[in-house]
């Protein structure tokens, strides 16, 4: 049983990384600088 | 596709914008800026001085499940800081996020914090060097190993680190590149060594999951919790990538690549390995009660003379993770103390014009890391009984420092998104969209749940140690920070002349 739930636990590990990794690449291929605006903040101490 | 000098020039353009200059030498490609997050990870390093802890704890079921479920968390945390390293690429990176998203304050206590935990994990990591090369040297020139030698090859280690970083980046980058394919060799070796010449056979794989059994004298849930140092400790450090920003050429989009990656494939190198380790176990308790159980359990599968080689090839991986660490430290100190953010940051702040790297701070990195293991060198002289070891102490000290100071900008961006003050036109190119939120939430459950984990006892002197910074930051900022810190948005102000003319100082020299 230990072993079953441990390699669920690393497939699940590797599915969350891989899906993390792949819509990241697809915003970073889909990222428009035009649109984008450097953040300087503000400071509300 | 843009070519490298106007990449370079857009790069340049993009620091301009937050009022810095380009003065560190910006020559990183994306696999030198991978590679200093893996190195300072460095499965080689955590996983394997730890391994006696995590066994002692966790027992075997620690390397499979205690690895795989720190791992899915810190995976999280990784994702949450490349996004902030991709919309605000400065070397300052943690600190100068919690600044921009909150104010300066949580920016100066965030740069302090993230500077202890740096500390820690220098001092943790050299002093794993020293643990590691000091018995090897003895047996070569014929002295015993003690406390005080120990304590001399931590210093000579360091120093070397010191030199190597003040010449250049260049010789680090390359250093890091090597270091990052040794670290996959090395397992490779090992793993291929352990699978087909093992002496009494590998155990079952039900072994890696066995849970339930612990050679200490606590619970076993709460046994298991305190194992987890030995992954949690192993993931720290990948920040590096977003400190070397500065110096890394496509940095929106490398950096954040370079902080994920080299989690990830941490995770999957050190699951291999460890796996491997301790399915060739076969005699857990004489292990943990060996002053090595991972060189213990490798020279009891592979003979004495593999656990030599191992235990050379080992120290080597230490001493380039301990290189990558100075570097990271260096540059965020360096990055601290142009906002004058620590006392006399004006030599913290400088260049070496000839080498182009922060050479002060580097060497200030150096001694702070001695003398934090100094400090606990003379604790044990004048009380032997303490009931921890240095190792312990320094680890925990940099887990919790650095997950406090990743915590505080992830807490900070959401709770800039709520007011509306940080928007989606502000972030850079890596980015998670719809499942920033949800990712950011659970990594800041993690960070709260670890670091109470860290330093409850055995590890409780770490919490004395971080409490009584904390007195000290507090006393600092009253006293004079609060009303004399003006944080990276003082650096707004600058002019573009200015900022130029300071850039052509630095061109000038270099040709």
């Amino acid at each position: 049983m230990g072993v079953v739930i441990g390699f669920a636990l690393v497939l699940l590990t590797l599915a969350a990384g891989t899906a993390i990794g792949v819509r990241a690449n697809k915003n970073v291929r889909a990222f428009n600088d035009e649109e984008h605006e450097i953040f300087v903040g503000r400071d509300d101490k | 596709m843009k070519n490298k000098d106007q990449q370079l020039l857009e790069d340049r353009k993009h620091l301009n914008r937050y009022g810095y200059a380009q003065e560190l030498l910006r020559d990183m490609g994306g696999f030198s800026n991978f590679a200093i997050s893996f190195s300072i990870i460095s499965i080689l390093t955590g996983a394997v001085s730890l391994y006696g802890h995590g066994l002692l704890y966790g027992g075997p079921g620690m390397m499979g499940f205690g690895w795989t479920i720190v791992a899915f968390f810190v995976l999280l945390i990784a994702a949450s800081l490349s996004e902030l390293a991709s919309a605000i690429p400065t070397a300052g990176a943690l600190y100068h996020w919690a600044a921009s998203l909150k104010g300066t304050r949580i920016g100066w206590y965030t740069a302090w914090i993230n500077l202890i935990g740096q500390i820690g994990i220098v001092a943790g990591i050299d002093y794993s060097v020293a643990l590691f090369a000091d018995p090897l040297l003895a047996g070569i020139f014929h002295y015993s190993s003690t406390d005080t030698t120990t304590l001399i090859v931590f210093g000579a280690v360091l120093l070397l680190h010191g030199i190597l970083n003040h010449v250049g980046i260049k010789i680090v980058a390359k250093l890091n590149d090597f270091s990052a394919w040794y670290h996959m060799i090395v397992v490779a070796i090992l793993v291929v060594s352990l699978a087909f010449f093992t002496k009494n056979g590998l155990q079952p794989i039900d072994y890696l999951f066995k849970v339930g059994q612990t050679f200490s004298d606590k619970p076993y849930f709460l046994a298991f919790l305190i194992g987890l140092l030995q992954a949690q400790w192993t993931f720290t450090g990948y920040d590096a990538s977003a400190h070397t920003i500065e110096e890394t050429v496509h940095p929106r989009v490398r950096a954040p690549w370079g902080i994920f990656n080299s989690v990830a494939f941490s995770f999957v190198f050190g699951f291999i390995m460890l796996s491997f380790v301790t399915l060739s176990i076969h005699d857990a308790s004489g292990a943990v009660n060996s002053d090595n159980a991972f060189i213990y359990v490798i020279s009891h599968a592979l003979g004495g003379t593999f656990g030599n080689v191992v235990l050379w090839l080992v120290t080597f991986a230490m001493f380039f993770c301990g290189l990558s660490s100075i570097t990271s430290f260096s540059r965020m100190m360096y990055a601290f103390s142009r906002d004058n953010g620590m006392p006399l940051s004006r030599h913290w702040a400088e260049i070496s014009r000839k080498y182009r790297t922060p050479a002060k701070a580097i060497w200030l990195s150096v001694i702070l890391s001695f003398v934090l293991a100094l400090i606990d060198y003379i604790t044990k002289l004048i009380n032997p009984d303490v009931g921890y070891s240095t190792i312990a102490f320094l680890t925990a000290v940099s887990v919790v420092g650095l997950y406090v100071a990743y915590g505080i900008p992830i807490y900070l961006k959401l709770r800039a998104e709520a007011k509306g003050i940080f928007l989606p036109k502000h972030y850079g190119p890596w980015s998670l969209g719809k499942w920033s939120k949800p990712i950011n939430i659970i990594s800041l459950i993690w960070i709260v749940f670890i670091c109470i984990i860290m330093v409850i006892p055995p590890n409780q002197m770490a919490a004395y140690a971080l409490g009584g910074m904390f007195i000290l930051l507090l006393i600092m900022d009253f006293g004079y920070y609060k009303k004399n810190f003006k944080g990276p948005q003082a650096a707004l102000e600058k002019s573009i002349d200015e900022i130029r003319r300071l850039e052509d100082e630095f061109e000038r020299e270099n040709d």
